[in-house]
């Protein structure tokens, strides 16, 4: 099915570099794709993958570095280009127009649009031939729109190979996928493969890449840090490549504090998508003066379940109880913040801060309902602006003032400023996902010194993160959620490095 | 505090931007219009000093810009409440519409109502009556993702034709000649402020409502939640904001600000129901708001500008034979600037949607 080791890469990457102001993206990364083999691109969130993608299918340009075709340098300038040189890209995010039929879909952007009378019929004819030579079932006619996800992609897969994609790159082709469609997915990547084409597919599931794929690239931080033959490698050696194997052990003794729960999940159950169940019962325990760590590659089920824990998705069985007592699972969001609950969201831009408002007004996000800022429905700007500045002072946030809108704040300084704002009057429980994520060392520091000293004054703290070496440092106790179930949780100096990172692979 | 002079010199620049993005706006309609009125084969200039002469140059010109001032003040407000959740109420017309038939129903209604009693239920059916027909839209809007654009253009048109049934019929005068309703009692019309002009008590109100809705936006939770929403939804719902009852309450606050400028009209000038009472009233209050961006304290201010508009036409049409419907083209314009001024502004209403 692939070809020989030897053979000429289709693809070579050299010393690929991006920065974007503050990140650097891909550091020197190289990478050879061969002619019809499956390469696995395995890495985190924010490793560097989509960054590289998009600059082989033309979406942006490397700051150095060269890409060679068939051995011969090319300038991929804009997507056109890329399709010119026979490489097709399906996003993540499909862009397809939802009420066109698939054939008008695939024919989409082709020059001869803009002749008077279509050949629909012809066209159709061969968007099915196409469709059929790859085993993706489609029906030309049908209107997007009215298509299951699966079948979108596949209208995605078959756009690529009209426009005579030799190289397909594949971003998260499963996250959307149930496992008889991804399955599916996967015997038509090995049927392209089977005819020539290349194939690289994006992912940090391991079992898609143990599935497809005849060969593995790692990306960490950026830098491609590992080639290896499928053959050659175990689960557990991947996972170690993809979150750091430089993880200092632990350094810190931990008397856990042994407070009392002030968090209980029993049985906790989020629905996923294509009927698979995102979190499958949680259980577990979060005790005041502790940090419990939650461990897991991205994508596990760590987003919904955060999200059922704090109120923002409901969850469709299991108990949460608060202090041990109080049933939280049908509180709303405010009633689980007055309740003592604080978050520290993923994504900071997408749920973290209010773009275009002041420090202050973002401060009152999470506390303009308590009664201490909130008089009969009037806010109580001068007590808000007066515990931001203390806060602004505490946490060394470097901003003029609590006037100044938030966009002119650092990614670093808008992170201290959340981070402050969920601390701010003793909270009972915070949930912490993925609170350094994108920051700089000294930032990442100070963010860990932050929540040690949190768990000292009694808070109890989920922290959620992929970065093991960040759980290993900071936690009391350590779990790991793996296709939505939760093992452990084992104290730290229990804790092997080598179960936890089966664990992690979902053994 | 020393965060004061911060916020001074912080603010400024955006202040100033604000105010050339206005003033650039102001500039291209009144362009457009010029090149209308040139190719009608007037001179613009001409036209324009008419308008000017007879609105600002003379105290009935000016009394009666206040007239004027008071409806798009009052509907104004409420589009800057939608536009604070990036909604974009374009169904002024219809609420005011609905709030004036509301409240002249209730007062034909109840005609034994004691008079202190009428007086504010009268004003208060227009407003509930504009807020419901908002609110629907806004409902519509968070539980289906309608657009409230076209619905609630759409909505304007049921309340013009259930305007002109009910004045045919079942709110008729007992006469049954013209298509208009009984004369409200006595007890809900509006008092004569200074004599021998129009101005009534509906100016009081007018600015009464601009305070209120200043301290709303800034002292109030409820402002503050509007912001927050109009700023990143997900972001609010992470804070404990119904997001989506947050835009239906804009869009019913909306709704109601302009079914009371329905109310008022009637109570202050008309004194019935008519067809036609508040012609393209709606539109006005629309380019208002957007001229005021986010700023209840404005609203006023643009409003009297539109009132010179408004008042100054009608002698455009006498004195320079420029059609009346000129005023229309420089508020289309005005929407039409701000719409894509918005669409481009990052963080504005582009991604309010998703």
């Amino acid at each position: 099915m692939s070809a020989g080791p030897d053979s000429e890469p289709v693809l070579e990457l050299r010393g690929i570099t991006k920065s974007y102001p503050g990140v650097l993206a891909n550091e020197e990364v190289s990478l050879r794709l061969r002619r019809g083999e499956v390469l696995g691109l395995l890495g985190e969130n924010g490793a560097g993958k989509s960054t590289l993608m998009n600059i082989v299918s033309g979406l942006t340009t490397p700051d150095a570095g060269s890409i060679r075709i068939d051995g011969k340098i090319v300038h991929i300038r804009s997507p056109r280009d890329a399709i010119g040189l026979g490489i097709g890209m399906v996003h993540q995010h499909f862009l397809l127009v939802p009420t066109l039929t698939v054939a008008e879909n695939v024919i989409l952007g082709e020059r001869r649009l803009f002749r008077l009378r279509l050949p629909v019929k012809s066209l159709a004819r061969q968007v099915s031939r196409l469709a059929e030579r790859y085993a993706l079932p489609l029906d030309p006619d049908a209107v997007v729109g009215t298509l299951d996800i699966s079948a979108q992609q596949r209208v995605e897969i078959v756009k690529a190979l009209y426009r005579d994609a030799r190289i397909l790159i594949l971003d998260e082709p499963t996250a959307v996928l149930s496992s008889a469609e991804a399955d599916r997915l996967f015997e038509t990547v090995r049927a392209l493969a089977g005819r020539g084409a290349s194939v690289i597919l994006i992912s940090h599931k391991l079992d898609d890449i143990f599935a497809v794929c005849g060969r593995v690239a790692v990306m960490r931080g950026g830098r491609a840090v590992a080639e290896r033959e499928i053959g050659d490698v175990a689960r557990d050696d991947l996972v170690r490549l993809m979150v750091g194997e430089d993880i200092a052990m632990p350094g810190r003794p931990s008397p856990a504090a042994g407070g009392r729960p002030v968090l209980s999940v029993r049985g906790l159950t989020v629905p996923g998508r294509g009927g698979r169940l995102a979190v499958d019962r949680a259980s577990f325990e979060l005790h005041g003066g502790e940090i419990l760590g939650l461990a897991g590659v991205d994508g596990n089920g760590q987003k919904e379940l955060v999200e059922s824990l704090t109120g923002l998705c409901p969850a469709a069985a299991g108990r949460i109880l608060i202090d041990g007592e109080t049933p939280a699972e049908r509180m709303s969001v405010r009633h689980r913040r007055l309740g003592g609950m604080r978050h520290v969201p993923a994504d900071r831009h997408a749920h973290g801060i209010l773009p275009g408002l002041s420090l202050e007004r973002n401060f009152l996000l999470s506390h303009f309902f308590a009664r201490m800022f909130n008089r009969w429905g009037a806010l109580r700007h001068g007590r808000a602006r007066r515990m931001l500045a203390g806060l602004i002072a505490e946490f060394d946030v470097r901003a003029p003032g609590p006037a100044i809108r938030i966009d002119a704040l650092s990614g670093g300084n808008q992170q201290k400023l959340v981070l402050a704002r969920e601390l701010a009057l003793s909270p009972r429980t915070l949930v912490a996902s993925h609170p350094t994520r994108g920051l700089d060392v000294r930032t990442i520091a100070f963010v860990r010194a932050a929540l040690l000293e949190q768990r000292r004054a009694g808070t109890g703290i989920l922290l959620v993160s992929s970065d093991l070496s960040e759980i290993w440092e900071l936690s009391d106790r350590i779990m790991v959620i793996a296709g939505g179930r939760i093992r452990g949780p084992v104290a730290l100096e229990q804790a092997d490095l080598q179960q936890v990172g089966a664990w992690m692979a979902g053994r | 505090m020393d965060g004061g002079a911060v916020t001074a010199s912080f603010r400024l620049p955006r202040g100033l931007a604000a105010l050339a993005g206005v003033g650039g706006v102001a500039t291209i309609a009144i362009a457009v219009a010029a090149a209308f009125i040139a190719a009608s084969g007037v001179d613009p200039w001409h036209a324009f000093s008419v308008m000017a002469a007879h609105a600002l140059g003379s105290a009935d010109g000016l009394l009666e810009v206040l007239v004027r001032a008071i409806p798009f003040t009052i509907a104004g407000l409420g589009i800057v409440v939608a536009f604070r959740v990036n909604a974009f109420n374009i169904g002024a017309d219809g609420q005011i519409i609905v709030g004036a038939i509301a409240a002249v129903w209730l007062a034909t209604a109840l005609p034994d109502l004691a008079g202190w009693l009428l007086a504010p239920l009268f004003l208060i059916a227009g407003f509930v009556a504009g807020g419901l027909f908002g609110g629907f839209a806004g409902w519509l809007r968070a539980r289906y993702n309608a657009s409230e654009i076209i619905t609630t253009i759409m909505l304007n048109y049921v309340a013009i034709q259930l305007l002109g049934h009910l004045v045919r019929g079942p709110l008729q005068e007992a006469m049954r000649i013209m298509p208009q309703s009984e004369r409200v009692p006595d007890s809900v019309v509006f008092d004569i402020l200074i004599d021998g002009s129009r101005v009534h008590a509906g100016l009081i109100l007018a600015v009464l409502l601009t305070a209120l809705f200043w301290g709303l936006k800034r002292l109030t939770a409820f402002g503050y939640s509007l912001h927050a929403v109009g700023s990143n939804p997900a972001a609010a719902r992470y804070g404990g904001i119904d997001d989506r009852r947050v835009l239906t309450l804009a869009m019913a606050l909306s709704g109601a600000m302009a079914g009371l400028a329905g109310a008022v009209e009637i109570a202050g000038l008309h004194h019935r129901l008519q067809e036609n009472f508040a012609p393209g009233f709606g539109i006005t209050a629309i380019a208002v708001g957007l001229l005021a961006r986010l700023n209840p304290l404005l609203v006023p201010a643009m409003a009297v500008l539109f009132g010179v508009l408004h008042v100054g036409s009608g002698a455009m049409q006498r004195e320079a034979a420029v059609p009346l419907p000129i005023v229309w083209v420089i508020e289309g314009v005005v929407i039409l600037a701000f719409l894509v001024y918005g669409r481009l502004r990052p963080g504005s209403a582009s991604t309010a949607a998703g």
